[in-house]
Formats: C-alpha cells, sequence, structure tokens
C-alpha cells in the first residue's frame, strides 16, 4: 500500500446560511439533506478513499440551525448505481455522542463512481443526504 | 485535483516509446509490488515456521484420505503452481469446480470460489470430509496424528495434547459434522475434535502463507516506472506494453481484476457460460454467505484465535443479495501461465480462449435485472487481444523455494530454526 491513490471526490460545499454551532475539521465535507432539513459534515480515513480496501468515514450530523442532532440514527451506505450493486459489507457505526458517528467497514471494492449516503431515522422518519464520490 | 507530472516514456529498442500518462503510471504502480503476507489474526500460528513445517508434511500426505491416494497436493501440484491442470478437480470422485492456483493465497480476503471459508485455515478442513475429496472424517484424522509418533510429537510441542482419540466408542471413526454418529458424541468431545482439527488447519495455513510468488516481469517494469530506470522498463516487451496500457485503460480489467494480485478478493458474475448449459445452477457467492455466517469454524466462531476482532465482524457483517447467485471470486491473475484451464468450472482452455468472450461476450449467460453490469464486449481487434495476452503472459513469477514444493523429510523442524518466518507486514489501518 505504498502509493496511496488519488481520488476525485465531487462535493458540493454548501456554506449553510447559518453559522454551526461546532467546529469544522479541515478536509471535511459538508453536505446538506435531499430534503435540505440536516446538514452533514464528513470526512475519510484514509484521504483519498483507496480502491478495495477498507476506510471509515467521520460524520457530524447538525440541524438546519447548526446545532448537533442528537435524537437520530445514522446508517452510512454507499452504492454503484451505473453497476447496479451496493457495498458487500454493513458498515458498523460507532456512535460518539453529540451528533458525532464513526463508520467502520467501509470497502468501495471497485474503482468507478459510487455514491454515499447518509440514513438518518428520527422518529421512525428516514431521510437522506448523498453526494457522489469518484474512487480511482 | 490531478497534479500532471511528466510523461515518462518506456524506452525499448529502436521501436517508438510507449508513452503512459500520469493517470496510467499512477493506475500501473496499484499493481506493483506484491506486499508480504498479511496477519491473519485468527490464527497466532500463521507465521510460525515450526507451524509451517508440520502443514507442510500434512499437505502432502494421502495417509489422510479414506483410499490412501488423496492429499492436497493431488489437485494442488506445486510445479502448476498448485493446481491440477484439468477444468474440474478429481479427488475420490469429480468435483464441480476447478483447483484454484495457491500462489500467494494468503493475500485473499474470502476462500473458494463462492468464498465460504473466511480464513485459511477454517479453508483446509473442509477437504477431509468432502465425499468429493479426502472422504474421511475429522475423527479419523486426528486419530491418525496420535498413531504416527512424529506427527505427534510436532502436533503436541505446538498445540498442547491431542484427544483420547484410541477410545473408538467415544470418538467414532464414521462420525462426520451433522451425521448421527457425531451428534451422538458428548459436546466436549466434539470440541475437543474440533480444536485438534483446527489446530492443523492453522499448520497447513502457515505453509500455505510460505508460498509466495512474486517478481514479475511486469513487477521489473513497475520498478522501472517508479524509478525512471529505462533498463527495467524494458523488461516488458512492446506488445505486453501495449497490453498493459489497454489493461489499465479501455479494456476495464483493473475493475475487477485490481490491487498487487490483479483481484479485488470479491465476487462478480461474468456470464460465462456454463459447463451444463442454461441458467448457472452453482449458487456461486450467494450459498457462500450462508455457509461462512454459520460455520463452527468462521472467524468468529469459537476455534478463532481473534473471535471478535474485525475480520469476525466483517463476516458478519456481510450482505447477501440476489446479485450474489452464481457470482465467483476474482481470480488473481498473476502466473496465469501455469495455471490452466481458466474460470471456475475451467470452461477455458487458454488465456486467448478467455480474451475472446471478454471480445466478444458470446453465449453470455445473463440471469436477470438483479445481475451486476459491468461487462461490454471489448471490440479489439487481433493484434490488441496479441498485446493483452502479451501482458497478461508477463505476469508470471518464479515458483517458492524448493524446499516448500515437496514432502519434507520430517514434520519437526529442528529446534535452531527461527519461530518466525514470513516477515509480518507494517502495521497500518489497511488489511485484506
Ligand atoms: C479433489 C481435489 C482437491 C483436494 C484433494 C484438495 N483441494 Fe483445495 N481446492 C480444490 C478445488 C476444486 C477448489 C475450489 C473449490 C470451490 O471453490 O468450491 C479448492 C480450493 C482450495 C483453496 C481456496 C483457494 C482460493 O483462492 O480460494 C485452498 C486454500 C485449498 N483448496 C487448499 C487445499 C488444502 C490445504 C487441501 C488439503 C487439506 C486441499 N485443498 C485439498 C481441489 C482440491
Ligand atoms: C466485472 C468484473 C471483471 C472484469 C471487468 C474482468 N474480470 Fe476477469 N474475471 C472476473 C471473475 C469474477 C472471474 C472468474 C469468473 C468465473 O469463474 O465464473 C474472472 C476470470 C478471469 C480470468 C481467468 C483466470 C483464472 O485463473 O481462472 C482471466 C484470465 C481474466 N478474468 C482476465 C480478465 C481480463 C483480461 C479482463 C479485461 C478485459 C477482465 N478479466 C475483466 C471478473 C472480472
Amino acid at each position: 500500500m505504498s502509493m496511496r491513490i488519488l481520488i476525485a471526490i465531487l462535493f458540493i460545499a454548501l456554506s449553510a446560511g447559518c453559522a454551526p454551532a461546532v467546529h469544522v475539521q479541515p478536509g471535511q465535507h459538508v453536505l446538506k439533506s435531499n430534503d435540505t432539513d440536516f446538514i452533514v459534515h464528513w470526512s475519510t480515513r484514509p484521504t483519498p478513499i483507496p480502491v478495495n480496501d477498507f476506510f471509515e468515514v467521520d460524520v457530524l450530523l447538525l440541524d438546519h440551525h447548526g446545532s448537533p442532532l442528537t435524537e437520530a440514527q445514522l446508517h452510512v451506505d454507499a452504492a454503484m448505481p451505473q453497476h447496479r450493486h451496493g457495498m458487500n459489507h454493513r458498515a458498523h457505526m460507532e456512535s460518539l455522542g453529540e451528533g458525532r458517528w464513526r463508520a467502520e467497514d467501509m470497502l468501495f471494492h471497485m474503482p468507478g463512481a459510487w455514491v454515499l449516503y447518509f440514513d438518518v431515522t428520527q422518529n421512525d422518519v428516514v431521510r437522506r443526504a448523498q453526494v457522489d464520490v469518484e474512487v480511482d | 485535483m490531478f497534479t500532471i507530472g511528466c510523461m515518462l516514456i518506456a524506452l525499448n529498442g529502436t521501436l517508438p516509446p510507449i508513452v503512459f500518462t500520469p493517470d496510467e503510471q499512477r493506475r500501473i504502480l496499484q499493481h506493483s509490488p506484491v506486499p508480504a503476507p498479511p496477519d491473519d489474526p485468527t490464527n497466532d500460528w500463521d507465521h510460525n515456521a515450526h507451524a509451517a513445517r508440520f502443514g507442510q508434511s500434512l499437505f502432502f500426505d494421502a495417509g489422510f484420505s479414506s483410499n490412501g491416494q488423496i492429499s492436497c497436493a493431488s489437485c494442488h501440484g506445486p510445479m502448476i503452481a498448485f493446481t491440477d491442470g484439468v477444468p474440474l478437480s478429481e479427488g475420490l470422485t469429480i468435483g464441480s469446480r476447478h483447483s484454484p492456483s495457491l500462489l500467494n493465497v494468503s493475500h485473499q480476503r474470502w476462500f473458494f470460489w463462492d468464498g465460504r471459508a473466511d480464513t485459511l485455515w477454517s479453508q483446509a478442513l473442509h477437504p477431509i470430509e468432502s465425499s468429493d475429496e479426502f472422504g474421511s472424517s475429522h475423527n479419523a484424522y486426528v486419530l491418525r496424528l496420535t498413531q504416527t509418533p512424529s506427527y505427534r510429537e510436532a502436533y503436541e510441542r505446538l498445540f498442547g495434547p491431542l484427544p483420547k482419540m484410541e477410545d473408538r466408542e467415544r470418538f467414532p471413526l464414521e462420525a462426520k459434522a451433522g451425521t448421527p454418529a457425531w451428534n451422538a458424541m458428548s459436546s466436549q468431545d466434539q470440541h475437543a475434535v474440533n480444536e485438534a482439527i483446527a489446530n492443523c488447519g492453522k499448520a497447513i495455513a502457515a505453509y500455505e502463507t510460505q508460498l509466495q510468488s512474486t517478481g514479475s516481469a511486469f513487477d521489473v517494469f513497475a520498478e522501472g516506472l517508479r524509478e525512471e530506470d529505462p533498463q527495467k522498463l524494458a523488461a516488458l516487451t512492446h506488445s505486453a506494453q501495449r497490453g498493459l496500457k489497454l489493461f489499465v485503460g479501455d479494456a476495464g480489467c483493473r475493475q475487477c481484476h485490481s490491487g498487487p494480485l490483479f483481484t479485488d478478493f470479491e465476487f462478480h458474475n461474468i456470464g460465462i457460460p456454463t459447463g451444463h448449459g442454461g441458467p448457472p445452477r452453482d449458487s456461486g457467492r450467494h450459498g457462500g454467505i450462508a455457509h461462512v455466517q454459520t460455520s463452527p469454524f468462521s472467524a468468529h466462531g469459537p476455534f478463532s484465535d481473534e473471535s471478535s476482532g474485525r475480520r469476525a465482524r466483517r463476516t458478519r457483517s456481510t450482505i447477501q443479495s440476489p446479485e450474489h447467485w452464481g457470482a465467483f471470486k476474482t481470480p488473481s491473475l498473476r502466473n496465469l501461465t501455469r495455471t490452466a484451464p481458466y474460470m471456475h468450472q475451467g470452461q477455458f482452455s487458454s488465456i486467448e480462449d478467455v480474451l475472446e468472450y471478454y471480445n466478444t461476450l458470446e453465449d453470455m449467460v445473463v440471469q436477470d435485472h438483479h445481475q451486476e453490469a459491468v461487462l461490454l464486449p471489448l471490440d479489439l481487434d487481433e493484434s490488441q487481444l496479441e498485446d493483452l495476452a502479451a501482458f497478461l503472459r508477463a505476469l508470471e513469477s518464479p515458483l517458492p523455494d524448493a524446499a516448500l514444493l515437496s514432502v519434507p523429510t520430517s514434520p519437526l523442524l529442528d529446534d535452531s530454526a527461527p519461530l518466525h518466518v514470513a516477515p509480518s507486514p507494517p502495521a497500518e489501518p489497511s488489511e485484506p
């Protein structure tokens, strides 16, 4: 694993109109949910995401006022829509409190176009934020 | 985001040089070198030289099969990269799949074409009771260890006392997992036999971990790219270099044949026509997942040396979905020159036949819309196909040390031998 792999990450950096209450680490990406109701800050370890090697995603969930989403469950998932398949593993989710989560055992086993999904469940309702990620 | 470095020119004789773009170079270097064999946290003996020597003796010993004629080496012959050269392997009877090479096998994430074993050591237990292979039982296997003094000593030095197998009432020879005779044994006796057989698997895995084969002409070329050394770049012919360009580019092979072993270690259905015609009857990965998640010998089972680690968790969290029906593990492309015929049933007898399939996808078996959709006919011309074949042939590397290719004189290694053989790779967050 000497040569780390380059990726191009396509993401929409949304500086939400409100100041987030929590400090955002450099290298983090920011994303709005599809219904624009919550905000996802995320980063991966290692960065960029390697082809066919395990990686982790650190996540901070904020509501649209910029306060941590505490009463919610997060599941991180991913798929390659063009190939009609997802990941071969379910990510292992760890709640770190105050809206922070870590997804482990993430594995993009093929190079190409992936979509990363952040599925947030609150009061039995699932809402999604998603972002395109190119791994090569 | 991409830094455009200077293009590197591969000089080769007097022909016009082949130019690789920075993106191509980056992709090429993902395939080389082969790293040191990874650590298997579920096997405390995987890098132990004494265990490897004991395992090597077990590997070559036909005395463990019910007819006394079949050893692991019968279907994994060292001189042909630990394969058997026939489409479907033959033990006691002809089986339903082709024998894969064991060179570099310890790098794999899953074992068998369907990945029904999640560790190398647990894979080694399958042939013993399989009616196509040894047709024996774990009880008979462990009994033979207790009755063979050198095995007994080798085993007990590593793992401690063997169970009291001489008591045939407690340990009937016909007892195989799932049979009434096995179910009638006490749970302590079952556990004792399972533990002993798992330890034998761990010793065999330690031997297999030594079966590394690296340093092909392609690896020399990749070093040349890294070091900008024209002499090393000349290790690949022009034709092979053009083939490499196709491999990492338009032919799309690296989508599945990725990394230094030229495999993603995962499963795909590439629609190869089955030997019997019609849709695939072999469930492939679909059945493999079900098996590996319930086997007592899996990474999360009681015989694993790290039953709650990451490896174990990943077996549990593996997802089974309809697209896995008829999907098989992507094979490594190293040493293809030694491992014909190809595919899970040995459907193709030559590299050319394989490439012809990818080129036309003739007779491809498309099951339904659940199937993964990656392959399109390549439509390459004759000379491009020759280039691709030349590149694949340049992935041949020397066989392991001769001492590993035959029955050792004794299952016991002399005491002065160093305990650890293969170096463990540096601790990294990544692992297969
Ligand atoms: C009768 C022939 C035969 C015998 C005997 C046999 N094998 Fe195999 N081996 C095969 C076949 C065929 C496969 C693939 C089967 C499948 O995928 O279902 C295989 C698969 C394997 C694999 C998995 C490789 C991979 O890349 O997934 C390993 C490792 C292996 N055998 C080791 C052994 C060992 C160790 C023994 C002795 C204990 C043994 N084999 C005995 C035929 C045989
Ligand atoms: C969608 C993933 C995928 C792509 C893309 C792909 N392969 Fe494969 N390849 C596989 C799988 C899976 C198998 C085993 C299939 C089986 O046995 O059913 C395989 C088998 C092979 C084999 C046989 C190896 C052996 O030991 O049996 C060769 C050679 C091969 N591929 C070469 C190539 C080349 C060259 C390309 C590019 C033109 C390519 N593959 C593209 C997945 C892929």
